[in-house]
């Protein structure tokens, strides 16, 4: 751990850390003795860490899991824990995600909180992701699995969402209007175009919907395993909320989801068609007109995120080049939006 | 006047520097920023290049707004105009405006993503709205 004053750490030493603590916590949660080997860090966001590795039981074979957790005790987005217990209530229901062996609070195995799950084997970077599915030919049965999922998920009751989990304070369109004018607010210059934008989402706001469902926020190419099957799981749920289950949809069917396969619109893997059927199939509504409304928003709200990331950049809060160049590709989603709202 | 290499000539020396010397020097993250870089500098390069951009926009808009191009820097000019443009479109209400302003706003986001990403704009998402043909 890195406090103020200390030389940051190693990432050898980081590594033997995170190491015994692994095996300190299979011993106090599962009673199982294991050594672990082959530590792979799969992603290291500033706040949270995924790290892939081996747990071999003495005289056993190894299996390998993936270890998700916070390398301090700063504030969480969803409390691990939570996120774990979502894991749980998602794979209850046919959610494809992988299976969580234990979750603790306890910081003292590797600083912070962490949840322990299988490690499901597939593709995730993105550009690989759909290289694999070009070759393997299974965009259109991922379209498909991927409807099938949004139904399974959004059929739990929400009441039974982890109680850490945003619920929106008035209709969910209400509060999406009323966060991106206050980001409007907030851009570096006035946008003409976010403008439009904003005032046309307000006078086509729909009316309210079929209910609140648990909604994960961010399905899309990059969060999402891929194996020769297609689907294999979706992960990263730490924007999981209550919401409208048509914004889910429309999130994973945006343009910068897509990777350059622009005429699939359902995340560059496959067409709208098979996405609906499944989702329909599955005992959801799939609603046009307020599919695109959540489209024309999604659009919208990743532009002034990426503006804001500019701003963070050039405020200095948080400066690195990715961060710059974001600023600059505000203008994809300005002609994105533009295009969603021809007249 | 500055002597030659001009800008856009020091931009492509440093470009050539990054990917021919840098480049294969490098692994990790450092890849991936590397070529963010690169591809900063070819936007920069692109927007150096154009030096009618700003006053074009500025005409387009001032005829949009029907209001004089204000007096000042290209640049300031534009900011002035992008602010009222801004306001107006935020306010609504002028339904024939808006229809005015649609093909006006499409122009201006056409020629900045000649600049940051050409070609974006050969993929046109009205097909997927209800209705469309997708």
């Amino acid at each position: 751990m890195s406090a103020p004053g200390k030389a940051p750490e190693s990432a050898q030493a980081r590594e033997a850390r995170l190491k015994a603590g692994l095996e300190a916590v299979f011993q106090a949660e599962l009673s199982r003795t294991v050594t672990v080997s082959d530590l792979v860090v799969t992603s290291a966001g500033a706040r949270r860490g995924n790290v892939l590795f081996t747990a071999t039981a003495p005289g056993g074979e190894g299996q390998r899991y993936c270890v998700t957790y916070l390398p301090t005790l700063d504030i969480e987005l969803l409390p691990i824990p939570q996120e774990a217990a979502l894991f749980r209530l998602a794979e209850a229901q046919g959610v494809p995600v992988p299976h969580v062996h234990f979750a603790t609070e306890d910081p003292q195995w590797v600083g912070g909180p962490l949840f322990v799950s299988d490690c499901v084997a597939g593709e995730t970077v993105p550009r690989r992701v759909l290289r694999k599915v070009a070759a393997e030919g299974t965009g259109e049965t991922i379209a498909a699995q991927l409807g099938s999922a949004f139904a399974a998920l959004h059929s739990i009751d929400p009441t039974l969402a982890p109680p850490a989990l945003a619920r929106p304070e008035r209709a969910p369109v209400e509060d999406a209007l009323a966060r991106t004018d206050q980001q409007l607010r907030e851009l570096l210059q006035p946008s003409p175009i976010f403008s439009y934008a904003q005032r046309w989402l307000e006078t086509h706001a729909p009316r309210a919907g079929d209910g609140l469902a648990i909604v994960h926020g961010d399905v899309r190419n990059g969060n999402v395993i891929i194996d020769e099957q297609g689907l294999a799981a979706v992960l990263d749920w730490e924007v999981a909320k209550v919401g409208d289950p048509l914004e889910d949809l429309a999130w994973t069917c945006l343009r910068c989801w897509r990777f350059g396969e622009d005429d699939k619109e359902v995340g560059g893997f496959g067409p709208r068609a098979p996405f609906v059927a499944a989702y329909e199939a599955g005992g959801g509504h799939f609603d046009p007109e307020r599919f695109h409304w959540w489209k024309v928003l999604g659009t919208y709200r990743w532009g002034l995120g990426l503006a804001g990331q500019a701003a963070a950049h050039l405020e200095g809060r948080f400066s690195n080049i990715v961060m710059a160049m974001s600023g600059r590709r505000v203008g994809e989603l300005e002609y994105d939006l533009l295009s969603l709202l021809k007249p | 006047m500055q002597d030659r290499p001009t800008a856009v000539e020091l931009l492509d020396t440093l470009a050539t520097y990054l990917e021919e010397e840098v480049g294969p020097e490098l692994e990790g993250p450092l890849v991936y920023r590397t070529r963010v870089a690169l591809n900063l500098l070819s936007v920069v390069r692109r927007e150096l290049i154009d030096e009618e951009a700003l006053p074009r926009e500025a005409a387009r808009l001032a005829a949009l707004l029907d209001t004089p191009v204000p007096k000042g820097s290209p640049r300031a000019a534009l900011e002035a105009l992008n602010a009222q443009l801004a306001e107006r479109l935020r306010r609504g209400g002028d339904a024939a405006f808006d229809a005015a302003a649609w093909p006006v706003l499409m122009a201006g986001a056409r020629e900045k993503l000649a600049v940051l990403r050409p070609g974006y704009d050969g993929y046109d998402s009205a097909g997927e709205r209800p209705g469309g043909a997708s």
